[in-house]
């Protein structure tokens, strides 16, 4: 039993490093990716040994939290030498310029009363702030004056006792999450409190709470810095693209706990459909209400019997219990005509000009064509959590496999791998259908839709394999298998998106004129 | 809030009275919320019998634990005076006074004579 809880504890541990290793940055995309090109994707063959950046990859940085203290530190270090002022002081001075440092410097060379007085600094003399009894003293907040109560100022000299501090300090930092602006508590007095002040007069679970509120100001002022959206990350992560590039580039960054996001838009990894796409994609999928409807219908009727069928599995290749009828999921059609060499799933054929003047017609074709990539985009999302809830049970079932037959953990870990290649490569394909569905038809994007094609009946096939009952897994051919086809996968993958990337880059698409209406400029403008 | 603070400042505001004012303690020494008990025909304050009133001061990111009735009570005498239309919690009010600033002043008029004349009742104190 013990060391069953161990291997589901390592596993969970294992995981994020494996995707880490895989896509961590473009450089492992040169190395691992482009040491034999594909003969007939030779168009960024050159390019890539000019740049050695894959075209759909950007460069980012991820931060730990230790990490971005650090920055930090280091900022404050180096204005606290170069004005020659109190780290404290260096701290408000930086967020109070967005921890733009040249700024900072000019700024304060140029004019430093005013720099200091708007930083809310002014009056600068350099003494530890400390607690002090004064004889006399009447606290202006709760009127209290006793002989002996402690009080405490900042330079400011708003005199107050520490009780009141420290209430008010908890109301501003527990209730309100405010950090690197808590002002004296004076009426009208605009001076910051300095960090050191504020350890002297909080308790401790308070301060921790401040300085985590400080850092998150660090983050959240920093243009090219971003938390990492998945649950409990304390990580951040810095890119430097620029928000007017966006249509040029879609910049999508891995955390090191294995979470993919756009860094331009708040949404999951969606590559290769640039962020405005994304919004009107899925602005119009909230929308449609035929969608709405459409979206609850989760299953289809067999072909042959009619029979009710959900589907329950991450593949399209289905079997109808009842006639045994083999069917593809997407297109209905019968599956023999599919797997080998023809397969025709993911093209929607332009209805003739004939049919498209009546305009009745025209409304039902442009639905149907929606739907067309709609129900391909949105099977992808269904297929890839199912997909992870068969990795998450044969996993559970290796584990036990591993006890009986003596498999080491180390020779189960391609299904791993496998897994994460299907998440991957199946959250690529849902957004290539939103980004087909806005192509305009030419050549571009017959080559864009072959790529599809190649990277989707990949996926499918290694969704199959994937899904085979667990004693078979074990087989050794079956494992060589699924190891070719998974790295397969990701190889399609990533000449699909660089294929995207570098025609994005050079402004190459062209974009269907009548569902752009509205916002065509916004495109072309930037 | 303090006793002995609400004390103080009540000294204080009764001793330099400020003018327009008469200031009495509620019972219940509550000073935590602010709202007009007269309805008041005005773009910063509501229009119903809560006469919740919109006032930067009173704000919590604004508010500091220093801040005295007394400055409280001024800057609510000063946006009787000169309304903020521009920061508005009845935008039609608020329209009126900048577009048609007769008819306020003649539904304004009308308001005091409908709501203000008689002494007002403030809730749950009977001092």
């Amino acid at each position: 039993m013990d060391s069953e809880e161990e291997y589901l504890s390592s596993s969970d541990e294992l995981m994020p490093d494996d995707s880490g290793d895989e896509m961590s940055g473009a450089e492992d995309f040169d190395e691992d990716d482009f040491d034999e090109p594909d003969p007939d994707f030779g168009l960024s063959a050159k390019d890539l040994d000019k740049k050695k950046v894959a075209a759909h990859a950007v460069s980012f940085k991820v931060f730990e939290p230790s990490d971005i203290r650090r920055q930090q530190d280091d900022m404050m270090n180096d204005v606290n030498m170069i004005l020659d002022m109190n780290k404290e002081d260096a701290a408000i001075m930086l967020r109070h310029f967005r921890w733009n440092k040249e700024r900072l410097l000019e700024d304060y060379m140029d004019r430093p009363e005013k720099v200091l007085e708007a930083a809310g600094l002014n009056s600068n003399t350099s003494s530890l702030p400390k607690l002090q009894a004064v004889p006399g003293f009447v606290c202006d907040i709760c009127c209290e004056d006793e002989e002996g109560l402690e009080t405490f100022a900042m330079k400011c000299g708003h005199r107050y006792c520490v009780d009141c501090y420290r209430h008010y300090l908890t109301q501003k930092i527990q209730d309100e999450g405010e950090s690197a602006r808590i002002q004296c508590p004076s009426n009208g007095c605009g001076r910051i409190l300095d960090s050191r002040s504020l350890d002297l007069l909080v308790t401790p679970e308070l301060t921790d709470r401040y300085h985590e509120l400080l850092n998150r100001t660090y983050v959240e002022d920093k243009d090219t810095f971003k938390w990492c959206p998945a649950p409990d990350c304390p990580n951040a992560i810095e890119c430097g693209v620029k928000k007017k590039d966006l249509d040029k580039i879609v910049p999508t960054v891995e955390c090191l706990c294995g979470y993919r996001f756009c860094f331009g838009c708040p949404n999951p990894d969606h590559q290769p459909a640039p962020c405005d796409l994304v919004k009107r994609w899925l602005k119009k999928c909230a929308d449609d209400s035929e969608t709405a409807n459409w979206i609850s219908a989760h299953t289809k009727e067999c072909p042959k019997c009619s029979s009710t069928i959900e589907k329950n599995g991450g593949c399209n290749h289905m079997t109808c219990r009842k006639c045994k009828y083999e069917f593809c999921w997407m297109c209905m059609g019968l599956w023999s005509e599919h797997g080998t060499s023809w397969y025709n799933c993911n093209r929607y054929e332009e209805k003739s000009g004939a049919e498209a003047r009546d305009a009745q017609t025209k409304s039902r074709t442009s639905l149907e064509r929606y739907l067309h990539y709609y129900n391909r985009y949105a099977n992808h999302e269904q297929s890839a959590k199912l997909d992870k809830d068969i990795a998450q049970k044969t996993e559970k079932k290796m584990v036990q496999l591993q006890t009986t037959s003596g498999m080491s953990w180390i020779e189960v870990q391609y299904l791993n791998s496998a897994s994460q290649a299907l998440q991957t490569c199946r959250q690529t394909l849902k957004w290539t259908y939103a980004f087909a569905f806005y192509l305009a038809k030419n050549n571009l994007t017959e080559i864009f839709e072959d790529n599809q094609k190649d990277l989707e009946m990949a996926v499918e096939n290694l969704s199959e394999m994937f899904e085979k009952p667990i004693q078979e897994l074990s087989d050794p051919k079956l494992k060589v298998d699924i190891m070719d086809k998974t790295s397969y996968c990701n190889k399609r993958r990533v000449i699909l998106l660089e294929d995207t990337a570098e025609n994005l880059a050079k402004a190459k698409w062209t974009f269907n004129a009548d569902l752009m209406t509205g916002s065509t400029v916004l495109l072309n403008k930037r | 809030m303090s006793t002995k603070r609400i004390s103080k400042e009540f000294a204080e505001v009764s001793q330099t009275p400020i003018e327009g004012f008469f200031v009495t303690l509620p019972p219940n020494n509550s000073v935590h919320t602010w709202h007009f008990v007269t309805r008041v025909y005005h773009p910063n304050i509501t229009n119903d019998s809560l006469g919740n009133v919109c006032l930067a001061i009173l704000k919590a990111e604004n508010w500091k634990p220093s801040t005295k009735i007394v400055s409280v009570l001024e800057a609510l005498r000063n946006l009787l005076v000169e309304p903020q239309p521009d920061d508005p919690l009845e935008e039609r009010i608020a329209d009126e006074y900048r577009n048609d600033r007769e008819a306020w002043e003649a539904k304004a008029k009308a308001a005091v004579t409908k709501y203000a004349l008689e002494d007002p009742v403030f809730p749950a104190s009977a001092s």
